[in-house]
Order: structure tokens, then sequence, then C-alpha cells
């Protein structure tokens, strides 16, 4: 029909159409890389930390400097073969130990033979540390395999035995068991604590000057450096009233750590709790607590379990503020109480890693699997948690 | 009970009906006049439940009611009507103190709920909120099950036992015009119901509380014209039990639910009186031009 030709429409894109589209392609395509290079990162990362854990520990005794310094002060036969392999070992050692004490005699300070045999273990030391080769030097013994590092081994070697300094034998019983307990005592104060503060604040608080001083105050909290919670708990908890270097003190400390990072996650999650739902429990003659417990709480719970989660892995691998409270590097006991004293897993790992034994920094990959593997137990908590509240919610 | 007539087109002129009676109107050939003549005789007068007298409110110090006096009867449905803004939300939202969650909201004048203010000091705003109930503009089901979103209020509130909240639901759900729809799947979410069902929802769960009021904040809204007028049946049928104010845009609603109609422009009340009278013998011209639809 005529009428139809006529009105034939034209319905493709235009210049600025084609443009429209060609830029939302690249955002996509922008998108969609960035996701593949975290992805990435993520999994050479982690097959980086499973290649690193696998391998043999080989009982070489000598490793270690002290038995070093020991057997280079009783077995003659050992010297003469340093001598030969690594001469300037020896003598830089006696150098190093010459000329410390030339500068200390100038100032009129007599050093004792402990303290020069000690410089010479200094030097020792660092040159192990820098240099495989000597290593080859040192070697004597026979190396024979003793342990076997990957899979069940983790759980049953390392996680059975206490920290030593021969790699054949160390552990991190001690500093699991550590992280155990930070984690029960920092969970214990930081979530009631954080989830009722961001209740008050949402749901009672009025909305004036001071409460808004408050939340920003929070959320610059959530940013300072975690090594100046660290001083904090010295001061506070340690000295201050007297907790010593124990549980319960790296426990608080940790706790205020994470509580700024609970309080907001948490009001972020109350706040996106439509306000109909509140105004139709009100509707029916509910209290705010009520209202709070039965309608917004189950509905805020993923968010907020989504906070707690972030908030206890950061507490489970924070180093610095541990170490700052003392948190002790060589434990060779269980913790059995709040007031004792522990050591935690990143504080282990790196000891081990700083080692200069190369023993070390595989069990220090060991290590890091471990946390990892707690870590992900711990939000599989959360998660059964939150499925478990989750059953009465149904959208 | 209330009794349904289905009245011809022709019979309507003569048709004098009692108060409770509904009518089932081909609404569209209808104008609001013939809507409210048809429905006769004035309401009975019964007993003032709630009386606002000289009502300001105030969002600080912005008026958003201004000096309001009128009664609200027992048994009878009160329509508020108005253009948009003109602060019939805020009136009803203050009849059962759910204002009060609102920052910066203030008073004068006086709120009586039967004779005793609302406002007074000791009056407990949690128990007055169970006397006087509320829907909203948008339905809003918990997201529970359809049988916790009804068995909560009683629960909460120790008006039944425990044994007897299926019982309680049931009654709610068919007091609701929903029990048919939803006896099947009562214990899925509230929320996969639809729009109308979910409305409908709702007032069964403010019904399941036995209010005394029910306010209604523009129910039908959001809704269809079928869902509207299952929900109009229901105010007919909740009528011989409880106390309706209901807000709305819908003039043919107002004139064939309400029996008494309030009318504000601005925050004032413009005119009150039966619903007969505001539509057929408006005593303002400003409400005439309103409700014929020439203004607002
Ligand atoms: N929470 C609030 N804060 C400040 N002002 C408000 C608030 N709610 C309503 N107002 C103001 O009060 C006046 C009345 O609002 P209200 O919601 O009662 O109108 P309404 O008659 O219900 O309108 P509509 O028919 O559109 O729902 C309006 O001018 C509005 O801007
Ligand atoms: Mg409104």
């Amino acid at each position: 029909m005529d009428v139809e030709q006529q009105n034939t429409p034209e319905i493709t894109a235009g210049p600025r159409l084609k443009l429209r589209h060609a830029k939302a392609r690249a955002f996509s395509v922008v998108c969609a890389a960035a996701t593949w290079v975290g992805v990435v990162m993520l999994v050479v990362l982690l097959s980086d930390v499973i290649f690193d854990s696998t391998g043999w520990i080989y009982s070489r005794v000598d490793r270690d400097p002290r038995m070093i310094m020991y057997k280079l002060e009783t077995d003659p036969q050992f010297v003469a073969q340093v001598e030969e392999r690594a001469p300037s070992l020896l003598s830089g050692m006696e150098r190093k130990a010459k000329s410390k004490e030339r500068t200390l005699a100038k100032n009129g300070v007599e050093l004792t033979a402990a303290e020069l045999a000690d410089f010479k273990l200094d030097y020792l030391h660092s040159q192990l540390a820098k240099d495989e080769h000597c290593f080859a030097a040192l070697d004597t013994h026979p190396t024979t395999r003793e342990r076997w590092l990957i899979g069940g081994t983790i759980i049953k070697d390392i996680i059975a035995t206490f920290p030593s300094r021969f790699p054949t034998k160390a552990g991190l019983k001690s500093a699991l068991a550590g992280s155990l307990w930070l984690i029960i005592f920092t969970a214990l104060f930081a979530i009631p604590i954080g989830v009722s503060a961001a209740i008050y604040l949402e749901e009672y608080a009025p909305k004036n000057r001071l409460s808004r001083f408050i939340e920003v105050n929070i959320a610059n909290l959530a940013g300072v450096p975690s090594i100046v919670y660290g001083i904090l708990g010295l001061a506070v908890f340690v000295r201050g009233i007297h907790l010593g270097r124990s549980v319960l003190a790296g426990a608080l400390t940790m706790s205020l750590l994470i509580l700024p990072v609970i309080i907001i996650a948490a009001r972020e999650a109350i706040k996106a709790v439509p306000d109909s739902i509140r105004q139709g429990a009100f509707a029916l003659g509910a209290t705010r607590w009520q209202t709070v417990r039965h309608h917004v709480l189950p509905v805020a719970l993923p968010g907020i379990l989504t906070g707690v989660i972030l908030a206890m892995s950061r507490a489970l691998g924070e180093t610095a503020p541990m170490i700052m409270i003392g948190a002790l590097s060589y434990v060779a006991f269980v913790p059995t109480g709040p007031m004792d004293d522990f050591t935690v897993l990143p504080i282990q790992i790196y000891n081990w890693v700083a080692m200069p034994q190369r023993e070390f920094h595989l069990l220090a990959a060991c290590g890091i699997l471990i946390l990892l593997i707690f870590l992900l137990l711990m939000n599989s908590v959360a998660i059964f948690v939150r499925q478990r509240a989750q059953r009465n919610i149904k959208w | 009970m209330v009794e349904t007539t289905k009245v011809p087109e022709h019979q309507i002129e003569e048709t004098t009906g009692g108060n409770g009676r509904r009518m089932e109107m081909p609404s569209i050939q209808l104008d609001n006049e013939q809507i409210v003549r048809s429905r006769g005789d004035a309401p009975k007068k019964t007993k003032v439940i709630i009386e606002s007298k000289e009502l300001t409110i105030r969002y600080g110090p912005k008026p958003a009611v201004i000096d309001v006096t009128m009664p609200v009867y027992e048994h009878r449905v009160t329509a508020i009507i108005g253009p948009s803004g003109c602060g019939k939300s805020t009136l009803l939202r203050h009849l059962n103190r759910m204002n009060e969650f609102i920052e910066g909201v203030n008073m004068d004048g006086e709120l009586l709920y039967r004779g005793a203010n609302l406002y007074g000091a000791g009056v407990d705003p949690v128990e007055v909120r169970r006397r006087i109930g509320m829907v909203f503009q948008k339905p809003n089901p918990f997201p529970k099950s359809i049988f916790e979103n009804i068995a909560w209020g009683p629960r909460l509130n120790g008006l039944a036992a425990k044994r007897d909240l299926p019982e309680l639901v049931e009654k709610s759900l068919k007091q609701a015009n929903l029990w048919d729809e939803v006896k099947d799947r009562l214990h899925e979410s509230g929320l996969g119901l639809s729009g109308g069902q979910q409305q409908r929802l709702c007032i069964a769960r403010t019904v399941a509380m036995t209010p005394e009021v029910i306010l209604m904040d523009e129910p039908c809204s959001a809704l269809d014209p079928v869902s509207t007028d299952a929900i109009e049946d229901l105010i007919f049928e909740l009528k011989d039990r409880y106390t309706i104010v209901i807000v709305t845009h819908n003039m043919q609603q107002a004139a064939r639910v309400s029996d008494y109609t309030a009318f504000m422009v601005n925050g004032e009340l413009v005119e009150y009186g039966e619903t007969n009278q505001v539509f057929t013998k408006p005593k303002k011209k400003q409400t005439e031009e309103y409700v014929t639809g020439r203004f607002g």
C-alpha cells in the first residue's frame, strides 16, 4: 500500500548513537579488564604461596649460626674446611670483631669475650642471609630429607609443633592457638559493641551536630594506621591497666582497631533497610527495639556480617599493633587463658621470613597457607550464621 | 454483614440505600454527584472518636496543616481529599503519632481520642498505634512469610496465644478478602504477592490487631482497578467494626466509600461535611471546582 511505503521509518543508528554505543563498549571492556587483572593477580599470589610452601626441609643443623659458631670454636677440622672453601668468611669475621673492638676501645669500653663472639655471630648472620655460597662452604654433613611440606603434613606437622630454631622441628602450634584466642576475644568485644553502637547511631540517636561529629570521627578512626592502635594498646591496656602482654590486652587493642570498620559497615547495612518496613512495624504497635530486633536486624544482617568478616580478617592479619604490645615471637606453649602470653600467626610468619635459612621461608609460605585456611573457615562460620538468620527472611 | 446489590444503571437515580449498602457501579459513566446521590440518605450520626481542635502541624517552622478542626465519627468512613502537598498525609500520620518519627515535627492545638488528649502526658505512643492502625500508600509487607506478616503484630502485643495464631491469621485474611488466594502459600514470602494482594495483606495485618481506627493513606494509588475494587469492597465491610480515615486522590473513590469528607487546600481545611453534601451541594466554590475536576 501507498501509505505503508511512505512511512517506513529510519531506525538505524545515527552517528551520535554510534558514538554512544562505542563509549559503552569501551567502558565495559575496561571494567572486564580490571576484573581479570584482579583475578589473575589473585591466582598468581595463591599459586606462588602454594608453590613456595612445597618442598623438602633438609636436616642441616649447621645452618644455624649459633651452631656454626660453636663448631668453629670446637672443631678444628671444620675450621680448616671453611678456610679452604670460603676464606673471606673467617677473616671477615675477625676483621669485624677487631674493628668494633678498636672503635669501642677509643671510647674506653672494654669488650668481654662473649660480646666479641656476639659481633662475630652478627656478621655470620648477615653473610648467611646475603650469600648462598656461604652455605655451601659450611656444609659438612650429608643432608637428610626430614620433612615434606604440603597437604596433610601442613595440618599434622606444623600445627602440632611449637616454634623452634631448627626448621625440621619448627611449627606454629602456639601462634595458631594465640590467633584463635585473640580472634575469639576480639569478636567477643568488637562485634556486640560495634553493632550496638551502629544501632544506637542509626535508630536512636537524634540527628544533631554531636551525632554528626561522632560519625565523622568514627570514619576518621577507620583510617588511622594500625601501629597507632598498637601504641595506644601498649599505653592503656598493657601498662595502664596492667594487663601485661596478655591475650586480653591484644584482643582489646584489636577490638579498638576494628570497631570503626564494624560500626561503619553495620550503619550502612542498617541504613539500607527500607524505612517502610520500620513504619509498618511501628504502625502495628511495636516498640523501637521490637522493630529493630525483628525487622531491621534480620534484613541488615548480611551487610553487618560482611563488615564483621572484613574486620575480623583484618584483625587476624594485623602484625604491627601486636608487635607493639609485645606479642612474643617465641612462645613454646599454648595460651590457656586470657591472661597468658601469646603470639599470632602473622608474627610467626614474619619471623620465619626474616630467618636466613631457606627452609624457614618454606615454613613461612606454609604458615601463610594456614592463615588463609583459617580465614576461610572463619568466613564460612559467618556465612553459616547468615544463612541461619535468613531462614525467616523472605524477600 | 453488608449486603451487595447490583443496580442497573437506569435505576440508580431512584435507589435509596441505607448507609451500609454497597452499590456495584459501572463508574465510568457516572460522575461523582450521581455516585453520591445513589448512596442515598445521610449517614446516621455516631459518637465522635477522634477530634482535632485548631490543630496546626509544622515541619520545623513551615506549617503543613493549619488550624484544622474536624471530628471523625465512629464506624464511619471519613475521606480526606485535596491537591497534592496540602497536608493530608501529615494530618493522617498525626492521628496515630507516626509523625514522631520525622525529625522536627511540632504541633499546636489539640487532638482528642474519645475525649482524651492523644498527645497528653502519660499517653504511650506505642499503645496509640496499637489502637489506631495504619495502611500505607505503598504496600509494605515485611520480608517474611504471609503467616508471619499477620501473626507478628498480635504475638508482639500478646493479643493471641500461640495456638490461636493460625485461627487469627485465617480470620484476618478472610476479612481482607485474601484468604482464598493465599491459603495454600501461607509460608511463602509476603513480597511474592501482587501489589493489590500485598496491600490487602497489609490491611489484614492491621485488622489482626483489632484496632479501633484504621488510617489509610492512598491505599489504592498503586493498584489496578480490579484490586482497587477489592479494597473498596473491603472498606465497606470493615466499616461495621472499625472506624476508617482514608486519604485519596480519587474523587470517585471518596464519593463511593466515604460517609464524611474533608477537603483541604494548602494545609487548611476548606470544607468538611457529609460526603453527600460535599459532593452535591458544596458550600465553597473551591470545593465544587475540585470535586468536579476543574481545580487541583
Ligand atoms: N518529612 C517532611 N519534612 C518536611 N516537610 C514535609 C515532610 N513531609 C511533608 N512535608 C511538607 O508538608 C506539606 C504537606 O505534605 P503532605 O505529605 O502531608 O501532603 P499530602 O497532602 O499528603 O500530598 P500528596 O497528596 O502528594 O501525598 C508539603 O508541603 C510537604 O512538602
Ligand atoms: Mg500524601
